[in-house]
Parts: structure tokens; sequence; C-alpha cells
């Protein structure tokens, strides 16, 4: 999909009808829109996503979701409606989709398509456009390219990790082999069902049991899915005051003392939750020994007796013995007559031969109670040094945490109201983050309580049903959905590790090519995208690097998709290819970085479109778009009030001025104007 | 999907032939497809569907 042309008619924040060219030469692929905060840069978002598949942002980012009609254009021109039209070129052909919202009936008009013929509108032949946008754009792909936010809260904060791991799987498109999981578990279910009730009372309760347990699971699992919103709520919440408090002069300083002694904490429960790993490694690995130290003991000094008695190992073995009687020639070459006493002394070696299959088992033996000795030696060592590691990082961590509550008191009691405030929000935050988390953990322990409790039934059910006749049709019935799952399951999981593999290889690539630091990406297996260096350490990130990797990530999936877009794949959806729309890019860049993204970001999509506020188009950020550019636009915010003394805001381009602020104006609303 | 990756694919549960599962799996695929761009992500399951083709196959599998 290429977009072409958008236009919005009294849409938001945006009186009357605007419109703008997207860029769609590939060699000038970037529309460049400059905007200041709060004139309409999420509604023009919003007006992309709405028009393809009627979704709005979040109500914490869309106040008042249900008044999309602009006010002025309501209460001036009597305006009910709104409308977005977007024209788009796919396989040749161009169309335009369409959607219309009219307000007194709180009513949203179905997705409108037709088809763009040498200027003329005429009606698409597709009978339901909104399962073709679906096929052009797939709905899970689309918040990948259409993001609602700036770009350096798009991956970043505690919940980075998942959002990493939800964006691999959405742009992989595996939701319709993840719906055909479901409907194969449900499957499989109704034939377990099916073969209870064929089978016994005992084996129909014991289902009734299961299903029961289910139900727990299901209800606790929702409670964990509320209780993830909340703790990411929070922390996005979290993550937007401490901008907040880093861009406020008087809380600079502690809040960059903050983020850094916070970077310390991650990287002190990092060690941590390593050292419990390997006390965990230490349990398993050395409990045998250790709690088996005395009979260990006890048998080695059994074999040691009887060895000291001649016995284990023996002298000879009864093999060699049984050959000299056999052949009736000692190793002198003296013959042994059977009957002669030579021959009985010989025989008598036979009661103090060793046998070989004993030999060799007393040698295991020997050799298993040798090993757990040694074991046994190193288990303390290996537990004292665990425990003095647990110890020592434990105390790092109180004492960073110490010094990060006197940081926050520091600010709580900052005299400038603002700071005060914006300090006991985030605490706030903190307060309802760790409460949720708390009672994540309470829903998390009885989910494996009732998991436990569920397969001890299942097991006692199958037992029950295996025995059956009559519910056999329906347990090879089972089988089979088990198997399907087991298999889709294994393929998934295959395509994902294929697909994070690949994009850590592109953000690495875009990474090396942009950071000043000699570092190696990687997306490891949790989704978890960590920074390190020539030895293999982790290297902690600052906000400007998390942003870069967050643009890195973002455009690297935007390449995996475009990469895929001619795929045909039995289970998968094939990728695409669409605009990509970055908002604020450059904030928290140094001039290196920013070149660096400014050259790089042109080359993440076919198509990009980017919001920049005025300080964020800085000569080298320009110096180095500019040659992509094809449209470039200024957002301008009309008001009718008076600015009582606020300056006239205004940008220099090419000679020539462009409002970004008018006061006194005729109309209230944002106009987009074209920059020439 | 190709032979090399068949072979690397992971085989469910022993008792059935992978690449017969894989055929199974790509017609319930295609019905839960098509179900999707029917009705969107939020479209009800389609079980007894799934179902139905487990009960076509089951015999010869």
């Amino acid at each position: 999909m290429q977009i072409e042309y958008i236009y919005i008619e009294n849409w938001r924040s945006f009186y009357g009808e605007n419109s703008f060219f997207v860029s769609t030469d590939p060699e000038k692929n970037v529309t460049l829109i400059r905007a200041e905060n709060g004139v309409g840069k999420t509604s023009l978002l919003a007006a992309i996503n709405w028009c393809f598949f009627d979704i709005l942002p979040s109500p914490s980012e869309f106040e008042d979701p249900e008044r999309l009609v602009n006010k002025f254009a309501a209460q001036k021109d009597g305006a009910t409606t709104t409308t977005i039209e977007i024209d788009f070129a796919h396989e040749g052909k161009t169309y335009r989709a369409s959607r219309t919202y009219d307000q007194p009936r709180r009513e949203t008009r179905p997705l409108r398509l037709s088809e763009i013929d040498n200027g003329a509108e005429i009606p698409s032949s597709k009978d339901r456009p909104d399962r073709f946008i679906n096929s052009v754009i797939p709905k899970e792909m689309a918040p990948h390219f259409f993001f609602y936010g700036e770009a350096t809260s798009r991956y970043t904060g505690a919940s980075g990790a998942k959002k990493f791991g939800e964006a691999v799987k959405g742009i992989l498109g595996s939701t319709v082999a993840r719906m055909a999981l479901d409907d194969l578990s449900k499957a499989m279910a109704d034939y377990k069902r099916q073969a209870s009730d064929n089978t016994s009372d005992d084996a129909r309760a014991a289902e009734t049991a299961i299903e029961k347990a289910e139900a727990k699971i299901s209800q606790y699992s929702d409670q964990i899915t509320k209780f993830d919103q909340e703790i990411e709520a929070a922390e996005d919440r979290i993550q937007r005051l401490n901008l907040e408090l880093a861009g406020a002069k008087p809380a600079k300083e502690a809040q960059a003392r903050r983020a850094r002694i916070e970077a310390e904490t991650r990287l002190k429960e990092g060690e941590k939750s390593k050292a419990s790993q390997r006390a965990d490694s230490w349990m398993r690995t050395f409990a045998t020994s250790v709690l088996a130290e005395e009979l260990v003991e006890e048998a080695g000094n059994v074999i040691r007796s009887e060895d000291t008695r001649g016995r284990l190992p023996a002298p000879y073995d009864q093999k060699f013995v049984d050959e000299l009687l056999e052949d009736e020639v000692c190793v002198c070459g003296r013959p042994i007559t059977q009957g002669s006493p030579e021959y009985e002394n010989i025989k008598a070696l036979l009661e103090t031969a060793g046998d070989q299959v004993v030999m060799s088992r007393v040698m295991t033996t020997s050799t298993a109670l040798g090993s757990l000795v040694e074991k046994s030696k190193r288990a303390w060592s290996d537990f004292e040094r665990n425990q003095e590691d647990l110890r020592r990082l434990e105390g790092e961590i109180q004492r960073l945490d110490a010094d990060l509550q006197e940081i926050s008191k520091e600010l709580a009691s900052n005299p400038i109201d603002d700071i005060a405030a914006k300090e006991a929000a985030r605490e706030r935050a903190k307060d309802q983050k760790r409460q949720a988390e708390r009672q994540r953990n309470d829903c998390q322990g009885s989910i494996i309580a009732f998991e436990r409790q569920k397969r001890d039934l299942e097991s006692q059910r199958d037992q029950l049903v295996q025995k059956s006749e009559a519910a056999k049709r329906y347990v090879r019935r089972a089988r089979l959905a088990e198997a399907l799952t087991s298999r889709l399951n294994g393929r998934l999981q295959q395509e994902e590790e294929a697909a994070r593999a690949s994009i850590e290889r592109e953000i690495d690539a875009i990474v090396q090519s942009v950071m000043r630091k000699s570092v190696k990406v990687t997306l490891d297996k949790n989704y978890q995208l960590k920074l390190t260096d020539e030895r293999g350490t982790e290297a902690a990130k600052s906000t400007g690097e998390n942003q870069l990797l967050g643009l890195a990530f973002t455009g690297a999936i935007a390449k995996f998709a475009k990469e895929r877009a001619d795929l045909v794949d039995d289970i998968l959806l094939p990728g695409t290819i669409a605009p990509l729309v970055v908002d604020s890019p450059f904030g928290h860049l140094d001039p290196v970085y920013r070149r660096g993204v400014a050259e790089f970001l042109p080359k993440l999509a076919s198509q990009v479109i980017l919001f920049v506020s005025t300080s964020q188009a800085s000569d080298v950020v320009m110096e180095m778009l500019g040659p992509k550019i094809q449209h470039e636009y200024v957002l301008t915010r009309h008001n009718q009030i008076d600015g009582q003394g606020k300056p006239q805001e205004h940008l220099e381009i090419h000679g020539k001025t462009y409002d970004l602020t008018i006061y006194n104006s005729e109309i209230d609303g944002t106009r987009i104007t074209e920059v020439m | 999907m190709n032979e090399a990756q068949d072979e690397a694919a992971p085989s469910g549960k022993g008792e059935f032939d992978p690449r017969e599962l894989d055929k199974l799996i790509r017609q319930i695929v295609d019905k839960v497809r098509g179900n999707y761009f029917l009705n969107g992500e939020t479209a009800r399951g389609i079980p007894g569907e799934v179902k139905k083709i487990i009960d076509n196959n089951v015999d010869r599998l």
C-alpha cells in the first residue's frame, strides 16, 4: 500500500477542509509535518487509523472520543459530521477509503471504498471494504506503522519487552494460526468431555471438576490481564513523569541521578536474579551428595574393608580360573590333571575369584561414590559463595533503594509546587504498580495451585477413559487434536524464533551504523532488548540510546513486514508494505545521533511520515533529511482569542514565513499549510 | 512450508505422521482464515468446523 493523499473535514482540532499529499517518490519518500505540541498530531494519526479500521487511541491519549466533529465548525457552521478520505495505491490500482461520523447520532458509518480511475471515483466491486483493507494492512500490523504517542515512549519502560514481543508476533501475522490453536483446544476439550460421558460416573465427575478448575484458571488469568494493564499504565505514567521531571530545570539534576541509580538497581536486580538461579542450581547439583554424605562414607568403608580381605576387587577373575581348569594347562605350561592336588588347589581359587559383572558394578559404584565425595567437598564452598553473593547484592540494592527514597523526598519537598506534585503523582503511580504486582503474584499462585489440581484430575480421568471401549473413538480424536495443537504450536514457535533473530540482526545493523559505543544488540528469547560490550557485559542505556533502539526496532519490523509482503504460507498472513508514521523521532538525541537517525529513517519504509517540532527540525536534521522530502507541511493553530501578550510563533523555511500560532483569528482550530 | 523445514519442524505427538498433520493444519487454518476475514479478530471461534475436519480424517490417520 502507498498512501497518496489524505483529506480531513472538520476532524477534531482541524477546522474545515484540510488535505495533504503524501510523498510517493521512492527517492524522496519523506513527508515532513512540522507541528508544536497540542495542535493535532495525535488527531491526524488517529484519522488514518480510524478511517481504515475504526480504531481510536485509548481514552488517556484521546479525550472525549465521542466528540469527533470540530467544535468550532459545529458552532459556527452547524457541522454535524466529520469525514476522512484516504487515497492509496495497491497492486496497480488507486482506491479511496472514506469514513464518516455522525455526531448527533453518535454513529460511525461503515467504511466506503471506491476506485479512482482517470480522476473519476467509481464504487469498488469489493463487497466488504473492511475485509479488503484488512488484507492490504492486517489490523494486527497497523499499530506498528501508525503508532500513537512519541517515538521516545514507544518501546521503553519495564513493559518494553512485552511490547517488543507483541510487535514481533503481530508483524509475523500469526493471528489466524493462534485462532486455530484456540479452536483446536476447544475441540480437544469437547472430545475429552465426550470420552468421559461415555466412560463412567467417576470419569464424568473428574471431567466436571476439571471444568471447574479451568474456569478458575481462566478467571485468574483475566484478573492477571487486568493487573498487567494496570502495571503497564502505571509504568507509562512513571515514564511520562520521569520525562517531565527531567525536563524541569530545578528537578533535572535529581531526576538524572535517579535515572542513574535506577539503571544501577536494574543491573543489580539482574545479578541477584542470576545469583538466585545459581542457588537453585546448587540445590539440584549438590543436594544428593550433601544429603547422602553419611551413606557415601559408609558404602566407601564397606568396599574398602572387602578390598582388604582380598575379595573386592579380586586379584583374579572367575573366567580366567575356569579357562585354566578347562584347558588343564597352567600358565607356566605344566599340565593340571583333573583330580590332582594342583587341580583342586586351582579350583579352590574360584571361591575368591571375581565375577566380571560384579566387578564392573563395584567399579561403577566406587566411581559414583568417588564423584559424590568430590561433589560434597565442593558443595559447601559453592554454597557459601552463592550466599555471600546474594547477601552482597541484597545489601547493594537496599543501599540504592535508600538513595532513591532520598531523591524522592528531596523532590517532594521542592518549593516549586509543580515539581512536588509531579513527584507525589510519581510515588502514587509506583504504589499502584506495586499493589497491582502483588495482586498479580497472588493470582499467579492460585493459577499454579489450580493447574496442579487440574493435572491430577486429568490423569485420573485419562486412566479411567483409557479402559473404556465406548470412549475409544473420542480418545483417538482427542489425541489427534492434541498432536495437531503441538505441531502447530511448534511451527509457530519456530517462525517466531526466526522472526526474532532476523529483527535482532536488523536492529544490530542499524545500531552499528549510528551508535558511537562499540556494542552489540541482542533481542533475547524473552524479547529483552540489550546492549552488550565486547566482554559480553550488559551496558546501561541512556534515554537517547533507548530512543535510538526503539526507532531501530520500529524500522526493523517495518522492513521485516516489507520482505514478507509476497509471502505465501499455509499458517501465517503475508507481511505488508505501509507508510511508517513516526512522531518526534529526535526528542532525546544529541546532534550525532540525530544525524544518524535522520539518515536511516527514510530507509525504514517505502513511505515515511515524520512529525517534528521546531526544536527537533535542527540544521543537522534538515541537512540529512532535506534531500529526502517531497512534501512538507506546517500545522498552524488558529485562536479567536487575544494572545494576551503571548508571542506569535512562526517559522522561516526557504526564506518564507509560516505561522505556527495565530491569535485574534477568525477561526478556532488547526489548519494544514503546505511549505512551498 | 518446504521439505527442509518439514524435517526440522516439531513432529507433534509421535503416533501421527507430521506430513499428514501439516495437511490437516492447512485445512484448519484455511477455515479459520476464512472466518477471520469474514468476521475479524473478534469472531467467535469455529471449533465445530475444526472437529469436522478431525472426524473426517481420524480413521485415515
